[in-house]
């Protein structure tokens, strides 16, 4: 029923515009643009914050890693009201606006609150609020703002754009504190600068969508589980996620197996980081041809790809390099195109709310994972928790692929 | 707004932004060399050696004048006067017998974190890499060997937060001896073992080959007694952290984790090794987030930060007595004994 709406809808889009040969609407592009400035700054920040913590205020950082689980939970809470509340106003710009702000607004009074451990915490939270906040509206605009058989290209170019930000932020604070040596300050005021244009960006650039009343059930917190597409997308994104060992422990065993310096440690994530950047249009074109979920589901293969390698290579630096080149595969084929898939399942009137509970499911899915997989390693030892991981995530892929209904047309 | 009033107010918005930045790049930053600084001036000489038996505390200065970032001395005697400032810059810096240690940031270096190992007149060995932010330093009552600790973080990427990493130093070379990682741990005299081991916070028995330190798994603080030369640890007690031995070696002064509401709050504490007793410094009122030094039998050092910098303060550990400001402006204290 939903169908004939969003086809109302889609002639409502703000101005299409070609660009080369992507199309991906003006929002996408200018949304890319904060999420791009907005991950500079944050990163810069999250980059130097050990050193600020240690160094310059002399605390331990110690908590500060216990206390970013419970981040993670109110942040997962903040999301899921974030896109709940933003679909019922139909104001998805406002709410991502008050997102990015929020999160801008946390860089300065940093530099104000001194040694307060408390206040430092709270900032932080604050911080992972705006990001909570934020990121459902965001997807939602995006999908609002893209007609339907480019959605994948639409969320590829903005995770492309997104992740470069994460990039290039800790090389900004380097060349900032290589300038000027412990000039931390200088990195919390710029931070704020690079902020300040991203939110500037959103709420003078980009526009809310049109979406015209639906079904009243579709506004309801509960709405996206009405829809029985969507939840099998959740459920095997679910799975998927479970069986997903997290990129740290990828990165301890390649350092344990390849056996190579501890400070080479950051490159491990950067040069991830490279590969999705390089592959996330290309996966998210793909997917618009060949069918999201299909790719999705590909994407696991290249995570498989990388548990093999980790479990019969003797180690070595073309393993590590091949196995995070897979990671980025993995991301690119995956994180963006998932959001894609289900923004086509999705009425526009739960479009973020469906978007934060699938977020939602596969954090939750992914610390799962991390827990089974710690609690196998020091129990079993390596070899098995990769193994036993790679039989999992082969199983999961296994069900996507024989689940005809996933990839049935009308859900493409 | 129209199209092009919105493309307007963008301008300003950028132009606003980096007139922040720069502003404050230019004008508003408070640095070390600002005149308006300079005259809060500490007294001081430079010294090319420490001044031999003299008994006195080491520590980084952290005054906003000439002396910021650089290594100081102050005779035991005398601790709030004139400071004798050496040649080295340390984050964190400990000395005994002969031998120091000093871990260093440096954001001109790939990775920037460094540490070197020094002698009495203060010449340095080689520059060694760090694998993190430098947390904690110490060095064996023998001047053999040297601990140091130092918080890894991974990238955003890896979710997760911190861990820390603790290595035995030579402290004549700066070589490497041992990774407390890599140490075998056991429990009741069975092996313990997890992935989320965390160590820090070494202090060594005056033979330099035996050490106490903090274990940390699955969000438990143990205490550890270990072996250099054996490669081996066993868990003797649980919440402590950052153990110091005195200088007698009967007991541990270590900060104690309350539980606050969000915060974290350290109290001073001390246990008695031989009945595993513990006293509160309850008449510390403040968090001290440092591994403590003993001054003395009675009294222990450690700092508080403080608005731009800190103190080293000292405090009477076996009976209530406010505590004493000993070095306004100084951090890192390492006792000379």
């Amino acid at each position: 029923m939903y169908q004939a709406e969003r086809a109302g809808g889609q002639r409502s889009l703000p101005d299409l515009v070609r660009t080369g040969r992507l199309q991906v609407s003006r929002n996408v592009w200018f949304l890319g643009v904060t999420s791009l400035l907005t991950d500079v700054s944050s990163e810069m920040v999250a980059s130097i914050l050990p050193a600020y913590l240690v160094l310059q205020l002399g605390l331990s950082p110690m908590l500060f890693g216990t206390i970013d689980g419970l981040y993670q939970g109110v942040g997962s809470l903040v999301r899921w009201i974030g896109g709940a509340a933003a679909d019922r106003s139909r104001r998805h710009k406002e709410f991502a606006v008050a997102g990015y702000a929020l999160s801008a607004m946390t860089r300065l009074p940093m530099l104000l609150v001194g040694n307060a451990w408390g206040a430092i915490v709270a900032l932080v939270a604050l911080d992972r609020i705006g990001k909570g906040f934020r990121t459902a509206p965001r997807d939602a605009l995006i999908s609002l703002s893209t007609r339907r058989a480019d959605l994948g290209t639409a969320f590829g170019v903005h995770r492309a754009m997104d992740a470069f930000g994460a990039l290039i932020g800790p090389m900004v604070a380097f060349v900032i504190l290589a300038a000027s040596p412990r000039a931390f300050d200088l990195v919390f005021v710029i931070s704020f600068s690079v902020a300040l244009i991203g939110v500037g960006c959103i709420a003078l650039f980009v526009e809310n969508v049109a979406v015209t009343a639906g079904a009243r059930e579709d506004e309801s917190l509960g709405a996206p589980f009405k829809h029985p597409a969507f939840v099998r997308t959740l459920a095997v994104a679910c799975v998927l996620a479970i069986a997903t060992v997290s990129d740290a422990f990828v990165y301890l065993l390649l350092q344990r197996t390849a056996n190579f310096g501890a400070q080479y440690f950051p490159l491990l994530a950067a040069g991830t980081a490279v590969a999705y950047v390089a592959l996330a249009i290309p996966a998210g074109w793909a997917a618009d041809r060949v069918g999201r979920p299909v790719v999705f589901v590909a994407g696991h293969t290249a995570l498989l790809g990388v548990y093999v390698l980790l479990w019969l290579s003797s180690g070595g630096m073309n393993v590590a390099v091949a196995c995070v080149l897979l990671l980025g595969s993995y991301y690119a084929m995956t994180d963006g195109v998932l959001a894609a898939a289900a923004s086509a399942i999705l009425p526009p009137q739960a479009r973020g709310n469906g978007l934060a509970v699938l977020a939602t499911g596969v954090s939750l899915s992914r610390l799962t994972a991390s827990v089974l997989f710690g609690w196998t390693w020091s129990r079993y030892g390596t070899t098995t928790a990769v193994m036993v991981f790679a039989v999992a995530l082969v199983f999961g892929i296994a069900a996507a692929f024989t689940s005809r209904r996933l990839f049935a047309p009308d859900e493409r | 707004m129209t199209a092009p009033e919105r493309r307007i107010v963008f301008v300003f918005v950028c132009l606003a932004a980096v007139g922040i930045s720069a502003y404050y790049a230019l004008f508003a930053r408070r640095t070390p060399s600002s005149p308006a600084e300079t005259t809060a001036t500490s007294d001081f000489n430079a010294i090319e050696s420490l001044p031999p038996g003299q008994r006195g505390v080491l520590f980084r200065s952290t005054v906003p004048d000439a002396t910021f970032g650089k290594v100081a001395f102050v005779p035991i005697e005398k601790p709030g006067g004139p400071w004798s400032i050496t040649s080295i810059s340390c984050d964190r810096v400990y000395f005994q017998r002969g031998r120091g240690v000093c871990e260093f940031i440096d954001a001109s270096l790939v990775p920037p974190y460094a540490m070197f190992v020094f002698d009495e007149r203060f010449r340095a060995g080689a520059r060694r890499a760090l694998t993190g932010v430098p947390n904690r330093a110490r060095i064996s009552p023998d001047g053999r060997r040297a601990a140091i600790t130092v918080f890894e973080s991974g990238h955003s990427y890896a979710e997760g937060g911190f861990s820390t990493r603790t290595t035995i130093v030579d402290a004549t070379t700066g070589d490497i001896i041992g990774d407390l990682e890599k140490f075998a741990v056991t429990r009741n005299g069975a092996p313990f073992k997890a992935v989320d081991f965390n160590f820090w916070g070494v202090t060594f028995a005056p033979d330099g080959n035996r050490f106490y330190a903090t274990l940390r798994t699955a969000g438990i603080n143990y205490l550890i007694e270990g072996d250099v030369d054996g490669q081996s640890a066993r868990v003797l007690h649980t919440g402590v952290e950052c153990p110091s031995l005195s200088p007698d070696g009967r007991r541990l002064a270590f900060k104690k984790r309350t539980v606050g509401s969000l915060t974290v709050f350290w109290k001073v504490a001390v246990l008695d090794l031989s009945t595993m007793a513990e006293t509160v410094a309850e008449w510390e009122t403040r968090s001290v987030d440092d591994q403590v030094d003993w001054l003395d039998d009675e009294h222990v050092v450690y700092h508080l930060p403080k608005s731009g910098g800190a103190d080293i303060w000292a405090l009477r550990t076996d009976r209530a007595e406010a505590p004493r400001l000993l070095i306004t402006g100084g951090y890192s204290p390492s006792v000379v004994r």
